[in-house]
């Protein structure tokens, strides 16, 4: 679990149209477990699907993840 | 639950269990009455139905209702990868073990039968996919894959 790293994924979703979580993943190419992984915070994804992620909700990627230097 | 991780529960409750039962017997058999004609035929029966059990995760993965657009990710090859080499690890630590018990337990002359051979390399696959499948299970469960150390 990443403590130190939060999202923003839910929200977006729901600002862009209720996106589902399976529509997520299809745009950014992976599979929805790895959305409800990455939106938990179990799963701290790679730099390129973290951009993909941002790309599909046209935001840039600070946007969509934070990182919290403090905790660490 | 995904492919990879249905395949997994399959393999732990199902193809494992197979395998080291159609593997096993008929070695135990030769180990303990002697190669015979019979015996090493049922082994190479065995042997084969053990290894024909991969086939019940076509058999379950061809039930599925709905193909998934994507059935494998980077969080998905990052599990592989690390079940892969905990298998890898465990498998080394299984033959280094058993190679210290049967040094250990071998009777003066030194002499071992040559049905041990058989046994290990049989129980070491049996080993290596249970702890693949049992590892890819506990890192979906926990989320998986994490790329931060």
């Amino acid at each position: 679990m990443n403590s130190n790293l939060s999202n923003q994924i839910r929200r977006l979703r729901f600002e862009h149209d209720q996106m589902t979580q399976q529509e997520l993943a299809d745009k950014a190419g992976v599979t929805r477990q790895t959305i409800i992984a990455i939106e938990s915070g179990k799963y701290a994804p790679s730099l390129p699907l973290a951009f993909k992620l941002a790309h599909t909700f046209g935001v840039s990627i600070e946007d969509v993840f934070q990182y919290d230097n403090e905790q660490s | 639950m995904n492919k990879f991780q249905r395949e997994s529960w399959i393999t732990l409750l199902l193809v494992v269990p197979i395998w080291a039962i159609c593997g096993q017997l008929p070695i135990l058999l030769i180990y303990v009455e002697g190669p015979k004609f019979l015996h090493l035929f049922s082994f190479a029966c065995a042997t084969m139905l053990g290894g024909l059990s991969w086939l019940l995760i076509l058999f379950f993965n061809s039930k599925q209702k709905r193909k998934a657009k994507i059935e494998f990710d980077e969080r998905d090859k990052s599990i592989l990868i690390r079940s892969t080499l905990a298998g890898y690890v465990v498998l080394w630590i299984y033959f280094i073990a058993v190679c210290i018990y049967v040094w250990l337990t071998a009777p003066p002359d030194r002499s071992i039968s040559v049905n041990v051979m058989p046994i290990v390399i049989v129980e070491g696959i049996a080993v290596f996919i249970f702890i693949q499948s049992f590892t890819t299970l506990i890192q979906y469960g926990r989320g998986g894959g994490n790329s931060e150390q």
